[in-house]
């Protein structure tokens, strides 16, 4: 028992003892704020969100310390290199602290940037006060079939949906302790589900239905480009398990895709381009248009109207707040994360103008966002870090169609980043925690 | 014999094990130390653990990384199994059964085999754990004292033994196994008479599907031309390794467009690879996918990998140095306002691939003399003259001189060989009289004799 005190201790002190060796002593002050990463100086950040970690990006050591003043916190930052007997004490840095409460968790899919297949792709979730994350559920559930395009009713963590492909796959909906499979290819109007829309009311679901190719570039930068030959819209009501294609938003001379509702559900927004004879070689030719549809008593009224999008662009994920559409711009195509050149831009429902949202973006892609309930933040995925793998940042809306500086999703090591080999997709906003539906979801497959 | 007894047959099991491992098993070793992938990091323990038999699992995987240098693998085997026997015959005679040295070496030779037969060893570490848990709980029973081995039963251990040995020695699958690694491994050494003298025409009838290596170690040695049609060819499927979804596919299209240059679709396979192993990653992908990234001049993905790499006990001083050579090193990328809308695309079609990765400007003698070969094994001779006459050849191959022969070109414009056309004419001369034997002799071994069947089958 000595003995074993006797090693504990010595090991204990051999740990202080280094831990204390490497911070120097003295440190000379600069007048410039330090080359950190992430990039969090002058970030707007909720109230009680996980503490941020970051590191000097040269990969120097780095020790900080924070003082409160009203609704800034700073950030005292000293830097030394090992074996430095002098540091560098650096200018604070502000990190702003917006009083707009922020939905308690978010919801992820973490995949492989790959290509064809998967390996484990998990529907997680993290709570934004800690660094704790969680399962859903994972592809395990459905015989390592995918699992993709979670969305929730309104942010509500009991009710959310998701495909499950795969042999005996479908579309799964729950409803707190009740869940489903359906196969949406074998109801009404036989067409699969894929990006899904859930109507404010809950009774509805518009799904796009796209039949999606990918094609490999052999001597280029980008090398996927992910394109859909055919897509329509098709909604489904909840209560009749009936489900329907909306003829106006079913054009044979036009895929229609990305449905998204405004808040009060009077309006579907989508994107729509011309149907394009071989896509893959012509992809360049593929220019989707911002498009509203009206919706009133189950039913779609009128024809769409296009409100945004010419030869020069293509436009994706639409999603409405605040009389503003927050959407992913591209040069062509429907897939934006694999392209750099993809940027976040709001289109103003009143004025009819739509300009780049310039403090989100980066030279790399960011492409799906979402609100959050209150509609107060923003949250998007990037490839900003390397250009492979998305991560999900965190932007305050300001109003107006004007944001905070984004920041980066907090991780206990910012190295998290780096050592995660799998991307962040379809980062949602949920009001609760969800349950762990694995098992519950595995009996649907047996 | 009464003590030291045990640790006879423990040294005997061990020397076994480790050199028929070391003489059958080794290239298959170093493969499986390709493929696993252990790392410190928070999201593999947890993708682990999630898994059934994690502890088995996490030990197998630590070992298996050790695996990809030469011996180590069949040493660690060895290793395993001995312990499997100490550990089982320690038990087993602590809870006093009978003949416990018997029944602790049949175990350990059972799992010998088991593992020579399996994916993995992974049944050595599930049942060393096992046999650890058990031994340690045995240490709270009551010490017996251990009984001599007899003759008997040392006759039955050296029969267990030798039996497993000659299994493992001279079972078929196991054989074929090994020789598919050693391909595999001087494939991605670039070893290509290593490949040549493993892939043969002769071993290729019994193994069809090892030719596409043989033709890509040709393609690199400038032996295509000469040699294709001496291995067993069949069908155009024959030429290349189909399968975007299979382990073997991926594995050689990875290495056969790096072969060629095409290090977008290099690093497409390589992904495609990954995601048939339980982590969907696995060191030897991780190695491939820092070479691609650096050849393109990715280095922040280089640096990216590198970092993953050194959460690796195995890797993780290379990694570090790999570390220090890239810190600081700017990626190339395109210029501002690029698009990627006009690049050339492939589709896992690999002749339509070939041609665009000819049009998107790789230069490659590979691909060059792979297209002119696909367009042989179609029977598609006017656009193989066009694609020949592109390319420029100090010595014409023997079978594009068959090919051009039977296009019907003027020989002499083509300065096909005196002694092709000799043959041509002698074989025309022999069809025109029906004298079958003669063609199908004189034929063996070059494109007509391939042409011919094809012709007969209606496929061309």
């Amino acid at each position: 028992m000595k003995l074993i005190k006797y090693i504990t201790g010595i090991a204990l002190s051999a740990i202080l003892l280094h831990s204390c060796s490497g911070a120097p002593s003295e440190s000379i002050p600069s007048d410039s704020y330090p080359d950190i990463i992430p990039d969090y100086i002058g970030v707007t950040i909720p109230e009680g969100i996980a503490p941020l970690t970051f590191e000097m990006a040269d990969g120097t050591n780095c020790r900080f310390e924070t003082e409160r003043e009203g609704d800034t916190l700073w950030y005292s930052v000293t830097s030394w290199r090992k074996g430095d007997k002098k540091g560098t004490i650096h200018k604070p840095f502000p990190v702003y602290i917006s009083a707009d409460p922020i939905d308690p968790y978010i919801a992820y899919r973490l995949i492989e940037p790959g290509y064809e297949s998967w390996h484990n792709i998990v529907i997680a979730q993290r709570e934004l006060a800690s660094y704790k994350e969680s399962r859903i559920v994972s592809n395990r559930a459905n015989d390592m079939g995918c699992v993709n395009c979670h969305t929730f009713d309104s942010g509500d963590p009991q009710k959310m949906l998701f495909h499950a492909r795969g042999k005996g796959g479908g579309t799964v909906f729950i409803d707190g302790e009740q869940i489903r499979l359906i196969n949406l290819a074998e109801v009404g109007s036989q067409r699969q589900g894929t990006y899904p829309a859930w109507h404010p009311s809950g009774r509805y679901v518009a799904f796009s239905s796209n039949n999606t190719r990918q094609c490999f570039t052999s001597n280029e930068y980008q090398p996927i480009e992910v394109y859909d030959t055919a897509s329509d819209i098709i909604l489904m009501d909840l209560q009749t398990d009936s489900v329907i294609l909306v003829p106006q938003l079913s054009l044979e001379t036009r895929m229609e895709t990305f449905p998204s509702w405004s808040e009060d559900g009077s309006t579907l927004y989508l994107c729509s381009a011309a149907s394009v004879e071989n896509v893959a070689n012509n992809r360049g030719q593929v220019h989707y248009r911002l498009m509203s549809a009206k919706f009133e008593d189950g039913q779609f009224v009128g024809e769409p109207e296009e409100l945004f999008g010419d030869d020069s662009c293509s436009v994706s994920f639409p999603r409405y707040n605040d009389g503003y559409v927050l959407f992913t711009h591209t040069a062509f195509g429907t897939f934006p994360i694999w392209h750099d050149e993809a940027d976040l831009w709001m289109y103003n429902v009143e004025s009819k103008e739509a300009f780049p949202a310039e403090i989100l973006n980066s030279d790399k892609a960011e492409s799906y966002h979402s609100w959050s309930s209150n509609g107060k933040w923003v949250i998007f995925g990037s490839r900003r870090l390397d250009g492979r793998y998305t991560r999900v940042y965190i932007a305050h809306y300001k109003g107006n169609g004007e944001f905070d500086k984004p920041f980066l999703l907090p991780q206990k090591n910012f190295n998290h980043n780096t050592l995660r080999l799998k991307s962040y997709n379809i980062p949602e906003f949920i009001k609760g925690e969800v349950k762990d539906y694995e098992k519950a979801v595995s009996k649907l497959f047996k | 014999m009464k003590k030291r007894g045990k640790y006879i047959i423990a040294a005997l099991l061990f020397v076994g094990v480790f050199c028929i491992g070391a003489i059958f098993q080794r290239y298959t070793a170093i493969i499986q130390g390709q493929n696993s992938l252990f790392l410190f990091t928070g999201d593999y323990f947890r993708e682990t653990f999630a898994a059934s038999w994690p502890l088995s699992h996490l030990l197998e995987s630590f070992c298996l990384q050790f695996y990809e240098i030469p011996i180590v693998g069949p040493l660690l085997n060895a290793l395993a199994a001995t312990l499997i026997f100490l550990l089982f015959n320690f038990f087993l005679q602590r809870i006093r059964v009978p003949f416990h040295t018997v029944e602790a070496a049949i175990i350990a030779c059972l799992c010998w085999i088991f593992a020579a037969i399996a994916t993995t060893p992974l049944i050595l570490f599930k049942v060393l754990l096992i046999s650890s848990i058990l031994a340690f709980a045995a240490l709270l029973l009551k010490k017996k004292e251990a009984a001599p081995i007899r003759i008997w039963e040392l006759i039955t251990i050296a029969v267990f033994l030798i039996s497993a040995a000659l299994f493992v020695s001279i079972s078929k699958d196991i054989r074929s196994d090994e020789t598919t690694a050693k391909v595999r491994y001087a494939t991605y050494k670039g070893d290509w008479n290593k490949v040549l003298e493993n892939v043969t025409p002769q071993s290729s009838i019994d193994r069809p599907e090892m030719m596409p290596y043989a033709f890509l170690a040709m393609g690199y040695t400038g032996e295509l031309g000469e040699r294709l049609f001496t291995y067993p060819i069949q069908n155009i499927e024959d030429f290349d390794m189909e399968g975007i979804q299979s382990v073997e596919g991926n594995y050689f299209n990875s290495l056969l467009n790096y072969y060629m240059g095409n290090y977008n679709e290099a690093l497409h396979h390589i992904f495609q690879y990954s995601c048939h192993f339980p982590h969907g990653m696995t060191h030897f992908s991780l190695s491939q996918m820092i070479r691609y990234n650096n050849i393109l001049g990715n280095y922040t993905m280089v640096r990216k990998y590198a970092q993953i790499v050194s959460r690796s006990p195995r890797y993780s001083s290379s990694a570090s140095k790999l570390l220090k050579r890239f810190e600081g090193a700017q990626d190339s990328i395109p210029p501002a306002g690029h698009l990627s809308s006009g690049a050339r695309t492939t589709t896992n079609n690999p002749q339509y691939d070939l041609l665009q990765l000819a049009l998107a400007g790789i230069d490659s003698g590979i691909a060059q003399e792979r297209f002119l070969c696909y367009l042989m094994l179609q029977g598609d001779l006017n656009n193989f003259v066009e694609a020949f006459s592109i390319f420029k050849w100090e010595r014409i191959p023997r079978h594009y001189e068959e090919a051009l022969l039977l296009a019907g070109v003027d020989p002499n414009v083509f300065g096909i060989s005196a002694a092709t056309q000799k043959l041509f004419y002698e074989i025309s001369f022999a069809m025109a009289q029906a004298d079958i034997p003669t063609v199908d002799r004189m034929a063996k071994g070059t494109y007509w004799e391939y042409y011919f069947r094809k012709q007969k089958e209606g496929a061309f």
